[in-house]
């Protein structure tokens, strides 16, 4: 059994998710997030701030957006004290309603001590109106160290609303179905 | 969930290597997903190849979209590769791919490989690869455009019930 369910985390009525002391004995790890929060503003993208083990810098990512009706594939490059994910569903009333925010990101190797920690994402903004939202991320952060904290902060001074949820999953590589041979 | 996806085969590097075959391929999955983590010994940025079944005829086809250092976006396409995959694989800090392989064990059906690839020189990509064949996939060939795979690359295989 190769994925197992780590920890899920209910964040309704707060502005941050929180994966501590994640245990080490896994390959890569997998997280789901579904977020909707309180912002209102003029579109239904919101903010969501990824750190790792507390870091505040060494951060180096790239997203690829393609929002409403805005020429695809716009994209953001950027390094510095944190990732962000444009992933979470607003509540301005003038974009759906009962509508959340999707995210899934993958971080491999995430227990290595020797190598810088890679992350890979995608998610989505699925206004059923003019202004969904599908976007692909990656990076790493410049840190050998392994994780052993993964955080979700809500970018945008709101709040998490109810049935945001995030659940933290660990991959375990292994053999016995192949055979292996290099050349 | 919990036993959907199964641990097929594993290789991590410790010496360079130009390919990594992963064959015997266990048919009793719906479709095959790998996760490769590294770097290659060329020195500049690269794509990561796959051949499947050995074949190295013009029997791929391929279409993506990708983002580069200059955060412009590009789309792209082609017939009669030789190859499939085709993701960008880096040489410095590391490389990460997340892909999916389609049906792999049907014998009616072209094997389409899917997937998500992102390196540390600012390469964001997707891409979407065809065999023109409908074998069954019993082995893939993981190797690099030009260089070897560097110690300490990783490539996980897995099997995803269905």
């Amino acid at each position: 059994m190769s994925l197992v369910k780590i920890a899920t985390v209910d964040a309704s009525g707060v502005n941050n998710i929180e994966f501590t002391n994640i245990p080490q004995a896994f390959t890569d790890l997998m997280v789901k997030v579904s977020i909707r929060t309180t912002r209102i503003g003029g579109d239904p993208y919101a903010d969501i701030v990824l750190t790792m083990n507390g870091t505040t810098s060494g951060y180096y990512s790239r997203e690829m957006r393609a929002l409403g009706t805005v020429t695809p594939s716009s994209s953001l490059y950027a390094n510095g004290a944190n990732v962000l994910l444009l992933c979470g569903h607003s509540s301005n009333g003038s974009f759906s309603a009962n509508t959340w925010g999707t995210l899934e990101i993958y971080f491999p190797n995430y227990a290595f001590n020797n190598t810088y920690k890679m992350f890979g994402a995608e998610y989505a903004i699925p206004d059923q109106g003019t202004s969904p939202g599908s976007l692909m991320s990656g990076g790493y952060l410049a840190n050998n160290a392994p994780i052993t904290s993964i955080k979700f902060t809500d970018g945008n001074a709101s709040t998490f609303v109810t049935g945001t949820t995030a659940t933290l999953y660990g991959i375990t590589s292994g053999s016995g179905g192949a055979t292996v041979t290099t050349a | 969930m919990a036993n959907a996806m199964v641990p097929i085969a594993k290789q991590v590097l410790g010496s360079a290597v130009a390919s990594v075959t992963m064959s015997n391929i266990d048919q009793s999955y719906r479709d095959l997903h790998f996760v490769i983590t590294g770097t290659n010994s060329a020195g500049n940025v690269q794509n990561l190849l796959i051949q499947l079944n050995g074949d190295t005829g013009a029997n791929y086809s391929y279409t993506g979209i990708y983002i580069d250092t200059t955060s412009s976006s590009y789309s792209l396409r082609g017939t009669g590769t030789t190859s499939a995959g085709l993701w960008v694989f880096d040489y410095t800090i590391g490389t990460h791919i997340s892909a999916d392989l389609m049906d792999y064990s049907t014998t009616n059906k072209k094997k389409v490989i899917i997937g998500r690839g992102n390196s540390s020189t600012s390469y964001l990509d997707m891409r979407v690869s065809t065999w023109n064949s409908t074998s069954a996939v019993t082995s893939i060939k993981f190797y690099s455009s030009s260089g070897n795979l560097n110690a300490g690359t990783t490539i996980s295989l897995y099997g995803v019930r269905a």
